[in-house]
């Protein structure tokens, strides 16, 4: 019953936070903005406007029908004024966007929002079906006010909130489904039919292009671009980043005592001292790394699961995936840290989870705070 | 939630994460409204062409601009067409300091002199935003945090109510204004002046000196405070009178004197043989522009409403009887507060009991004064209601619908001010936050009988809040559908002042009411018993 007031009170501070600072991000998703509603199907991957911009598409999909749904929609036309560039394809030099664009899109992940809002009550509620509602508020309000949730979406221009809500509601159900004391015989597979589903609908209009094998190994070169290298732009705060800073100090220690260090030794193992640097870790050995850290997280979640088990088991393949995947961005944690809120507890008995959930919020927080400004 | 009796010990039975978010909660708002444009920002004055540039907020920096790079002397007097000091010698100092923070946070080029008139720079509106959010917690969340006795969930909601006040958030974090230390001092001298021990009356005033010497709006609480005063000086014989009238009108006299003292004594630059008598009367007429007419603008006051043609009012009264006109409808108006508190403030309180009746009837005083001055006085700016809403959140406990009620209208009242700053987004989104705090109250309180002027058995009474509130709706809807009429283009803000004058002369009734309503029943006759 306090939902609505609540619900209010932060959409008018989203709402007032409208003239704030926006990223790139922002000019990103204008562009795909554009990109759908401009050129046909079969060109969304290719295109990056005869090479004048950086923001091509690369989120699965799934998220580029979405954004075809916001540009293409009726609403859309009414609320943009007409002759507004907002929605066209504009080269990176000369996409300031307007006033009314910024609304607009502003707007869009306001609303999105909803989807968080109701994804998050119906996992709250799903996770814990036979406690009264109290026991579950805590959680649920933790996650919709999330300050991270906050800054991604509503400044630097993400939507996160969207995808998780999406995640949460997906949790939902299979928590839901759980709760169900009979699983009957061919229940498994109408589960895997459905995810099967989902997964290849929207790769249907890609797959009826005239190249198909092409389309498809350019989205996958979008979506995972591995030539950009192990460190991008952001430094997540995962096992790499500390492999970094040891090549980082290795060099710089040789650095310092190799000219020390050098006559004593013999000329070989001088020069093998002199272009010492930690290798590069390559793709295959991340996904490697990945998939034994995550055995343990399938091996708990292939057995009897109870609800809980399950988002503990989310919570740790997302923690692993976080701290050992190629080309890790620091918002990832939110995947993480989203599942671990579900599990606090206002009570002593959930104390484990209380205490990991700080942990894990304050250093994803500050993590984040990078993205909060930059000077242009 | 029991209340809490106990009041020698106020106790803080809330955990400290809380009152962390509590305050949180307040900064955020704060912080998220001054993200929209303040007052001038671009140039932009809607309608009017002023001839300096910007407004209050490129007033604000010009202050600090002047008061750090030339001498004192020279402050009320430079260059008076382009934003002139107009406010009290104890604005100038704060602006003095606040210049130099400019100077070495921000950057010379800030306040540089003359050469950074119209200065445009987000870091710069962060820094000023950042000065009225610091003032504004240290001097007015202060006084309300500590005024307020008791920390229970009752208590704090009624601190968050008042420092969540949509029209003071509005005016001083949006259009850009520093009135929240005036009405923080303000509240600091009522708790002060309250207490049972007369050293702390003197404390009050000289808090309500330093009010004074910040705004001169403050001037419309003077009445009631000066009344209150002298009935506790007279409250214990003609003895102790005098020892208490020498120690409370020297701690008064010596401030003025210390914050005026190097306005008399040095003479601008340009005159140095200026006579001190006239240097005095400049800075005066500065702050008192007796010159200017009955009203300016469409305020929401009854020369205003009177106004309206076919009365007209203001072409009928002879020029220069206008100002004593005003004076009188103003005194007569405030006659019933002044009274009471005269009357209270003779019988000394000895108890806390006590303690809290007079400051209950204090603060319903200053209002009803604050709203008479408001409604009759000379030279109103709609900016002066918030002196009659400071007081009165402060009391949302006695009375949680009034107080609601009269938070939406002052707010309301506002929007034509707003709308000239580009403000509307801001304020929808305060005031519906603001609303979904009231939501939020009522679900917490449930079924409880709340006493309110409101719930009474009269239809009219009771009939009163819901209409206004579909009136003040059906103006904003009616001003975003249909447009004014060529012939009278001014319709909708005669239509907000009149509409407003009505409600607002209504609250003036319902703080007589209040005042002497309370001796027979109430509060009062439950402390009472507690007390003995």
């Amino acid at each position: 019953k306090i939902l609505p007031p609540l619900f209010l009170i932060s959409t008018c501070i989203k709402i007032l936070l409208i003239p704030t600072y926006r990223s790139t991000d922002f000019d990103v998703h204008r562009n795909w903005l554009a990109i759908t509603r401009n050129t046909p199907i079969s060109e969304w991957y290719w295109n990056d406007v005869n090479g004048t911009t950086v923001h091509t598409l690369d989120y699965p999909p799934a998220f580029a029908f979405f954004e075809s749904f916001l540009s293409n929609n009726f609403i859309t036309e009414i609320v943009l004024p007409q002759g507004d560039k907002c929605l066209d394809l504009l080269p990176d030099f000369d996409n300031t966007p307007s006033q009314s664009c910024v609304v607009f899109q502003r707007s869009t992940v306001i609303f999105s929002d909803i989807i968080l809002w109701i994804g998050a009550y119906f996992a709250c509620r799903s996770l814990h079906p036979r406690r009264p509602l109290q026991f579950v508020v805590t959680s649920f309000l933790l996650i919709v006010f999330n300050p991270a949730l906050l800054w991604l979406d509503h400044i630097h221009f993400q939507y996160n909130g969207m995808i998780l809500g999406v995640l949460l509601a997906s949790l939902g159900c299979l928590m839901m489904g759980n709760n169900v004391a009979i699983v009957p015989e061919n229940g498994n597979h109408t589960l895997a039919l459905v995810t099967g589903t989902t997964l290849v609908l929207p790769w249907i209009p890609f797959i009826m292009c005239e190249d198909p094998k092409s389309q498809i190994l350019q989205i996958l070169k979008r979506l995972f671009p591995f030539q950009r290298g192990l460190v991008h732009d952001y430094w997540a705060g995962n096992i790499w980043a500390l492999y970094t800073f040891a090549n980082r100090v290795l060099i710089f220690a040789v650095g310092r005592l190799g000219p020390k260090v050098r006559p004593m030794l013999s000329e070989e193992v001088s020069d093998i001292l002199d272009g010492m640097y930690l290798p590069e870790p390559s793709p295959l050995i991340c996904a490697v790394l990945l998939f034994l850290s995550i055995i343990p997280g399938l091996q708990m979640a292939s057995s009897r699961l109870t609800n809980k088990k399950l988002i503990e088991a989310v919570v740790y393949v997302s923690l692993c995936s976080f701290m050992l995947a190629y080309h890790v961005h620091e918002k990832a944690i939110l995947t993480t840290m989203i599942p671990l809120t579900l599990l606090v507890e206002p009570n002593p008995r959930g104390e484990y989870y209380n205490l990991l959930f700080w942990n894990i919020t304050l250093w994803g927080l500050l993590g984040l705070f990078p993205l909060l400004y930059r000077t242009r | 939630m029991p209340n809490n009796n106990d009041a020698a010990t106020a106790t803080t039975s809330c955990s400290w994460n809380f009152l962390i978010f509590f305050w949180s909660f307040i900064c955020i708002l704060r912080i998220a409204i001054g993200f929209q444009p303040h007052s001038g920002q671009d140039n932009y004055h809607g309608s009017e062409d002023k001839g300096a540039y910007g407004g209050d907020f490129e007033a604000q920096r010009h202050w600090m601009e002047l008061t750090i790079h030339l001498p004192i002397g020279d402050w009320y007097w430079y260059d008076l067409e382009y934003w002139g000091l107009d406010y009290p010698p104890l604005t100038a100092y704060v602006s003095w300091m606040c210049g130099w923070a400019s100077h070495y946070i921000v950057g010379e080029e800030s306040v540089a002199f003359e050469s950074s008139r119209g200065i445009e720079d987000p870091n710069h509106k962060a820094f000023m935003r950042g000065t009225v959010l610091l003032l504004d917690l240290c001097i007015y969340g202060s006084a309300v945090w500590y005024a307020t006795e008791g920390r229970d969930r009752k208590s704090l909601w009624s601190i968050m109510i008042a420092l969540c006040q949509p029209a003071i958030m509005l005016i001083d974090h949006g259009h850009f204004q520093y009135n929240s230390v005036a009405l923080g001092l303000s509240i600091a001298s009522f708790s002060f002046i309250v207490q049972s021990d007369f050293a702390s009356c003197v404390w009050g005033g000289f808090f309500f000196t330093l009010a004074l010497n910040f705004k001169q709006m403050t001037l419309y609480y003077a009445p009631v405070v000066f009344f209150y005063l002298l009935g506790r000086c007279s409250s214990q014989g003609p003895l102790s009178f005098i020892k208490r009238i020498t120690s409370l009108g020297s701690a008064v006299l010596f401030t003025f004197y210390v914050l005026w003292e190097p306005f008399v004594k040095y003479s601008p630059s340009d005159q140095l043989t200026l006579p001190p008598i006239q240097r005095l009367e400049h800075v005066i007429r500065r702050i008192f522009p007796f010159q200017r007419g009955l009203f300016e603008g469409k305020v929401s006051n009854l020369w205003c409403a009177l106004n309206v043609s076919p009365l007209n009012i203001r072409n009928r009264i002879p020029t220069d009887k206008q100002p004593w006109l005003a004076l009188l409808l103003t005194l007569l108006l405030g006659l019933p507060s002044c009274w009471k508190v005269l009357q209270i403030g003779l019988k000394e309180s000895r108890s806390i009991a006590t303690v809290k009746r007079h400051w209950i009837l204090l603060l319903w005083a200053t209002t009803s004064c604050a709203l008479s001055f408001f409604l009759a006085s000379f030279q109103v700016h709609e900016k002066s209601i918030l002196l009659a809403l400071a007081p009165c959140t402060l009391l949302f406990w006695q009375d949680p619908l009034f107080i609601e009620w009269f938070s939406f209208v002052c707010v309301w009242s506002l929007y034509p001010l707003l709308q000239v700053d580009r403000l509307q987004v801001a304020y929808w989104c305060i005031t519906t936050i603001f609303a979904s705090m009231v939501w939020f109250r009522r679900i917490g309180m449930g079924q409880t009988k709340i006493m309110s002027i409101f719930s009474g058995k009269s239809f009219l009474l009771r009939a009163i809040p819901n209409l206004s509130f579909v009136g003040m709706i059906g103006l904003h809807v009616a001003q975003a559908l249909i447009p004014p009429p060529p012939r009278l283009p001014d319709l909708y803000e005669v239509l907000w002042s009149v509409a407003g004058c009505g409600m607002f002369s209504f609250a003036w009734l319902v703080t007589i009411i209040k005042l002497y309503s309370s001796t027979s029943s109430g509060p009062s006759a439950r402390f009472k018993d507690k007390a003995d």
